[in-house]
């Protein structure tokens, strides 16, 4: 256990996540197929960015994506494809969590926003112009 | 013996703040009545990042309510008819999240129905309402935008313009080269210190709330300076049901609904203005039902509830190629876009359609998630690198057109449908026609020019999609303005012809909707008309 002080300077800092709708068998079958989607390459994975725990606190807020879901998964023949249903919709959530994830915003795409600057000098390409 | 106030204001967003902080100004005692409380800023979420949300919630924490839930005050519309009713309930209203947008109406806009002939002019200019928007810019803050065109005038007073960013400047050079002017963004934002506000620190979260107050908001910028006066009560919580009358028809109090303990009461008042924006203004409108007014105080007309005009809309990306796989810039700027689309259509060949269309950016360059990578094909690396290489280089435009004021377009309501205070509740229909479609078909066209000239790749769309009813969040003319007292329920001056002691001046009271956003109109309208009613007090007339 932390002290409080340190974990509120490190506040991403958080217990193992507890699984609310997967079995720890589906847990594993979407951590292989979202990393077929979105594979560890010299930056992280979506499991590596925990977007299978994305994908079940998600289904655990909603009961109608829940059902959706875990019959898509049952009956997904492991074939990603963009005309499959199921295979869209675990798309959508992978994008949806890998890229709004610490790993995939900052390490993947070098997002670095949402801070404190004093000035905006936007633009200064002269070939922009 | 019930105390009589001077002016009851119900409601605290930008018409209500604006009215308040007039008059209190003025030495007039106002007694404001809201139906939520303050936000506290302490509290906004604004410096959260993406990943760390889950980790809050699921400890308890809660970002601000700042949306009303439907389930708490519901609306109606017909089957197969939907329109999207954004409210926010709550000190400043929906001042709290708005897009800053801040653009003059001109003449353009001001005179179209006498030009066109569609519907009643309205019964002022922009020369009447130009010292207001000055005034408006002066106090408020508005960055960008000195240059002046016939469609959106320029002001002297505006603050620095946020620069553009790479995606907008070569939009603006890729407009250029079709004859199509993209100039700097009007916008609402502390680019500088302001009137005792901090400056924007560029982080781009506005719609969350900003946590330092540097854009503009009615909580921070009009109420709590008149608070400061000792002359403006505010009462939180509490839901006007009704604008009470004497014998004669004359207002002389509201009602309202205690939104915690849900009891009944009244309040006195010589003089009640409206602000609780345009829908919840017009229900309570026709909800004033009394023998002098039997279909809504101040509707003889009967045009109360009708004539309800939003705009259409619809969003086009495209990744240009210059910024195709470079580095990933911080894009955040003031939060939205820093350049705008003006109307143009008036000038050149005669359209088959009237009014017009103008153009937003907001969302242009980094964002803080990758949605537009749902439409890219493939799995795998090559769909990560695809990814990857785009995300520097989206822009997005947003064409916004104006909708024609329709009668049938109307707000209604119905006793049979009430909330939980008993009050019946809004019923809103409303259709678009085929001028707007035919409107769409070039905004669309012209979206499309603006990308393609920009050798852009243009993310698939499918053309005359229109985003649902309601979804701009600028909802005008359900009480309009006009000379002629037969076919409008206001006076140029938000007054009441029926009731002079009665003033709405939310988006209600816009007598066409152009296609532009409101705000900055009815801060100006709102100022103008409590001077008005400031000087009627004075000289006994109200
Ligand atoms: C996400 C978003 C983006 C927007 N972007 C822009 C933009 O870029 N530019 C622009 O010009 N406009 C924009 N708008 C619209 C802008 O916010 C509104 O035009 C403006 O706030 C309208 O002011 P108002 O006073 O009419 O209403 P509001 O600001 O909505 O205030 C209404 C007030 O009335 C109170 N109220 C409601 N019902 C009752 C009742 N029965 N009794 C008592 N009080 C009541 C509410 O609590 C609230 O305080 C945006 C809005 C949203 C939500
Ligand atoms: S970008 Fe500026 S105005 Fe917007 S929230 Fe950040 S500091 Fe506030």
């Amino acid at each position: 256990m932390l002290p409080a002080a340190a974990q509120h300077e490190h506040p991403e800092v958080v217990a193992a996540y507890t699984l609310k709708v997967f079995s720890p068998d589906e847990m594993k079958r979407v951590a292989t197929l979202v990393d077929l989607i979105i594979p560890r390459t010299d930056t992280p994975g979506a499991s590596d960015a925990h977007v299978p725990e994305f994908i079940d606190r998600k289904l655990s807020l909603n009961e109608e994506l829940k059902d959706r879901f875990l019959a898509g998964l049952r009956g997904f023949d492991g074939v990603l494809s963009d005309s499959n249903p199921f295979s869209k919709l675990l798309k959508e959530m992978t994008i949806d969590g890998y890229y709004t994830s610490k790993e995939g915003l900052t390490q993947e795409l070098g997002w670095h926003g949402n801070t404190f600057l004093t000035e905006f000098k936007g633009c200064t390409h002269a070939d922009h112009e | 013996m019930q105390t009589t106030n001077d002016v009851i204001v119900i409601g605290s967003g930008a018409s209500g703040g604006m009215a308040a902080w007039n008059l209190t100004r003025q030495g007039v005692d106002v007694l404001m009545l809201d139906a939520g409380t303050r936000f506290a800023r302490a509290k906004f979420w604004t410096h959260v990042k993406p990943w760390e949300w889950n980790a809050r919630v699921d400890r308890g924490d809660r970002p601000p309510q700042f949306y009303l839930d439907t389930k708490e005050q519901p609306y109606d519309t017909p089957q197969g008819q939907p329109f999207d009713l954004v409210r926010v309930w709550g000190r400043g209203g929906k001042t709290n999240v708005w897009g800053r947008v801040a653009l003059r109406y001109s003449d353009v806009d001001f005179a179209g129905p006498e030009r066109d002939g569609w519907e009643i002019p309205w019964p002022i200019r922009y020369r009447d309402i130009k010292p207001y928007y000055d005034k408006v810019d002066q106090f408020i803050g508005v960055c960008g935008g000195t240059d002046d065109q016939d469609s959106l005038p320029g002001s002297p007073y505006m603050l620095p313009a946020a620069p553009p960013r790479c995606g907008e400047r070569l939009l603006q050079k890729a407009g250029r080269s079709v004859g199509v002017s993209i100039v700097a963004g009007r916008r609402a934002v502390l680019t500088k210190p302001h009137g005792g506000h901090a400056a924007c620190h560029y982080c781009g979260s506005c719609g969350r709330g900003c946590d330092v107050g540097a854009f503009f908001n009615a909580s921070d910028y009009l109420i709590e300076p008149a608070m400061e006066t000792g002359k403006l009560r505010v009462m939180d919580n509490a839901v006007v049901a009704r604008v009470l009358v004497d014998d004669e028809g004359k207002a002389n109090g509201v009602q309202y609904f205690d939104r915690v303990t849900k009891e009944e009461h009244t309040l006195r008042a010589r003089v009640v203005i409206v602000a609780a924006s345009c829908i919840d203004s017009t229900r309570i409108l026709l909800n004033s039902k009394s023998t002098a007014h039997p279909n809504g105080i101040g509707n003889s007309s009967d045009v109360i509830g009708r004539y309800l005009s939003e705009q259409i809309r619809f969003h086009m990306y495209g990744f240009l190629p210059e910024l195709i796989g470079g580095p990933t810039q911080n894009d955040d700027g003031i939060g939205g876009e820093h350049i705008y689309m003006p109307r143009f259509n008036h000038r050149g060949a005669k359209r088959d359609y009237l009014r017009g269309f103008g153009a937003q950016f907001w969302g242009s360059g980094a964002q803080a998630d990758a949605g537009f990578a749902k439409v890219l094909p493939g799995f795998g690396v090559d769909f990560k690198t695809a990814v990857k290489k785009r995300y520097p280089a989206l822009v997005a435009l947003h064409p916004y057109g104006e909708v024609l004021p329709r009668a049938e377009n109307r707000v209604r309501v119905d006793d049979a449908h009430v909330d939980r205070y008993g009050v019946p509740v809004a019923r809103i229909e409303y259709k678009i026609g085929e001028n707007e479609h035919k409107m769409a078909k070039e905004m669309y066209d012209t979206a499309e020019q603006i990308l393609r000239a920009a050798k852009a790749e243009i993310m698939p769309f499918q053309r005359g999609h229109l985003d649902v009813a309601g979804s701009a969040i600028h909802e005008h003319g359900t009480c309009r303005m006009g000379a002629d007292k037969k076919r409008s329920a206001l006076n140029g001056f938000c007054q009441m012809h029926d009731v002079p002691n009665v003033f709405v001046v939310d988006g209600a009271a816009f007598t066409t909707a152009s296609e532009k956003n409101p705000t900055l109109t009815i801060l100006a309208l709102a100022w103008r008309a409590t001077d008005y009613l400031a000087q009627e007090m004075k000289s006994g007339r109200v």
